[in-house]
């Protein structure tokens, strides 16, 4: 990993946009705080006691309708950060600007106490969270049906599975109308159904305007949610940048060998086709040694808030058993992709011993997927997909 | 928002039990019942120069009824940030109305104490005066007092947590210190004129003037209450705000 400390987020060209969450210079330290350290402060004075540096210096901006991601081990200050951009912890220098109202999720059972009932905790939450008086029992119900807890709504907290708690609490704290969401780590704790569910409510609030700092080590997440992506790493940024590329060097994945086969170094960045249209791509690969050479693809695309998909997929096909260089060459005849950007991974394999072994890789786990431009088709739509309706008359 | 934070106060800490927020005011009522039996039927106490106990009574209520509202918003006011580490470390917001909210968990035994007293004086006494509207400035004092109080000791606590341990006890010596069950002639003139500038035995003397008396302190008395009062509050706030910013090391 490289470390360029301290990064400025995100690059010039985005600064246009007004930023919704300003960080400039942002440091934050705790004191071991001795108990003359206590009226060193009382006097005005600064605690003389040793101090550990959580933050360090970090300045970045998340402009409007944008979540940025953060990653970092345990420990590289994530928590923290949130807390000092949500105004819980105050920063010890530099300055926080928010450019809306905070709605902060840091940890679960905030101000529960775990004899309440999961109504009573969700209309504490909102009471706390400055919910006018006359709004909160509709948001009560509305969160009701969003956890569907059912009966165990009116029961205590303490008979709530961690799961169940996971769901009152992300129901209860992203109900607000808040325009800027601070999450850590809340999604990791909800079974996949629910997970869906607070992805899907998080997309609502992204299509909103709303925007966002989202800590996590759960890599794949900020993929779905994010826009870009700060790695952290005791108290600094130490990278940043869109979360395909990110995420690979968070993951710090060993490269491919490229011993026996590799793609060539003359290697196009930027492929062009036309929606509908047809197309052929030239991949150069440099086969080695006399052995059998397989390549596999797949065209896929990253979206914010809904995660990535894959569009056409191939299987790893034979392509070569001998050394030299060669050109394989991918053809598609109608396109099936509408417009946009899209990117082609690429996997190149070698038998050695009966067992196919990955040899190189361009995809975006690795930081290195190829783009695929796709054009708008002049003429038509690429394709239609014919189907009629009738209104059924209600019985 | 400072009522929200009451409100969570009041019902955290009666949470899980049958009958919830009726105790804030239950327990008050018990205390003044016992104090009542024991002092007007049991001992049968009198007051000199007064020849029933209930005069006795009322006037130990009048007394011990603020102070029991200033050490429970004492009690309450201190304890009030580390008891919410998990409000104070998951939502912005003005810390110091935690303290202030603590503070006004000791109005529910002063009204409690005064419509307690006022219907034992219903039975007996003279006619409600105007008088008895003097309670509501004596509030405010006391709620300024205690708030103030319960600022520095709550941000004090977040370091220090002895502190809430030891504040039962310095809160019995200072009701004993204070002419609260005895008047305060009994004290020799010497401490007298110590036990003149004690803000609780201001307060709850005011109380007492006020209901029993329809009167007020010397102008001199009431106006060395208010600035001590307000200033309380001012340095309560000020230390608060001084130490306010290390809380996320300790808690």
């Amino acid at each position: 990993m490289t470390v360029t400390a301290p990064v400025q987020f995100p690059s010039p060209a985005i600064e246009e946009v007004p930023a919704v969450i300003e960080c400039r210079d942002v440091s934050k330290k705790f004191w071991a705080f001795d108990r003359g350290d206590l009226w060193r402060v009382v006097f005005g004075e600064v605690p003389a006691g040793s101090a550990f540096s959580s933050l360090a210096g970090v300045t970045l901006d998340v402009p409007r309708g944008e979540f940025l991601g953060v990653l970092g081990r345990n420990g590289a200050g994530k928590s923290t950060f949130l807390r000092t951009v949500g105004g819980v912890f105050q920063p010890t220098e530099g300055v926080v600007r928010l450019g809306a109202q905070a709605s902060g999720i840091y940890e679960f059972g905030v101000g529960g106490r775990e004899l309440m009932t999961g109504r009573h905790f969700t209309m504490r939450w909102l009471e706390l969270s400055d919910v006018a008086a006359d709004d909160i029992p509709k948001a009560v119900e509305e969160v009701r049906v969003f956890t569907e807890l059912h009966d165990y709504f009116e029961r205590p907290l303490r008979t709530y599975s961690t799961g169940m708690k996971a769901r009152l609490f992300f129901a209860a704290a992203t109900q607000s109308t808040a325009q800027i969401y601070l999450i850590d780590e809340v999604l990791s704790v909800g079974d996949d159904y629910f997970n869906a569910k607070c992805l899907g409510r998080l997309r609502e609030r992204l299509s909103g305007g709303a925007s966002g700092i989202f800590a996590t080590h759960d890599w794949a997440s900020i993929l779905r949610v994010c826009s870009s992506v700060v790695i952290l790493d005791k108290g600094r940024i130490v990278d940043c940048g869109p979360p395909q590329q990110l995420v690979e060097r968070y993951l710090d994945l060993e490269g491919p060998p490229r011993t026996l086969a590799a793609f060539s170094d003359d290697f196009p960045q930027r492929l062009e086709a036309v929606s509908g249209g047809s197309v052929e791509w030239r991949i150069p690969i440099e086969v080695r040694d006399n052995v059998d050479v397989f390549l596999g693809f797949s065209v896929e695309q990253a979206r914010k808030g809904y995660g990535w998909e894959h569009f056409i997929h191939r299987d790893p096909e034979k392509v070569t058993g001998h050394a030299g260089q060669y050109d394989v060459s991918i053809s598609i005849p109608r396109v099936p992709l509408t417009a946009g950007e899209y990117q082609l991974c690429l996997f190149l394999l070698a038998e050695v011993n009966g067992v196919r072994q990955v040899m190189d890789v361009r995809s975006w786990t690795h930081g290195n997927p190829l783009v695929v431009a796709v054009a708008a088709s002049e003429s038509s739509v690429p394709f239609n997909m014919s189907f009629s309706w009738s209104p059924v008359e209600a019985a | 928002m400072l009522r929200n934070f009451a409100r969570m106060m009041l019902r955290d800490r009666f949470l899980g039990s049958g009958l919830g927020v009726i105790w804030a005011i239950a327990n008050p009522v018990l205390m003044l019942a016992i104090f009542t039996f024991v002092f007007g039927f049991v001992f049968k106490a009198k007051l000199p120069g007064s020849e029933t106990s209930l005069a006795y009574v009322s006037w130990l209520i009048a007394g011990y009824g603020p102070w029991l509202a200033i050490s429970e918003g004492i009690t309450a006011g201190t304890a009030s940030v580390t008891s919410n580490v998990n409000v104070v470390k998951n939502i912005g917001f003005k810390t110091e109305l935690l303290p202030i909210a603590g503070a006004l968990m000791g109005l529910v035994p002063f009204v409690v104490s005064f419509v307690y007293l006022a219907t034992l004086i219903g039975f007996y006494g003279p006619p409600p005066r105007w008088a008895w509207l003097m309670v509501v400035p004596i509030a405010l004092l006391q709620f300024l007092f205690v708030a103030g109080i319960s600022l520095t000791l709550s941000a004090l606590n977040v370091f220090v947590r002895d502190i809430a341990m030891v504040l039962p006890n310095l809160l019995l010596i200072a009701m004993f210190a204070t002419p609260v069950f005895y008047p305060i002639d009994v004290l020799p003139s010497a401490v007298r004129i110590l036990a003149l500038l004690n803000p609780l035995y201001l307060i709850t003397e005011s109380f007492r003037l006020a209901l029993l008396n329809g009167s007020v302190l010397p102008a001199g008395l009431f106006a060395y209450l208010i600035i001590f009062c307000i200033g309380t509050f001012v340095l309560g706030l000020f230390i608060f705000r001084r130490i306010k910013p290390y809380f996320d090391s300790r808690l």
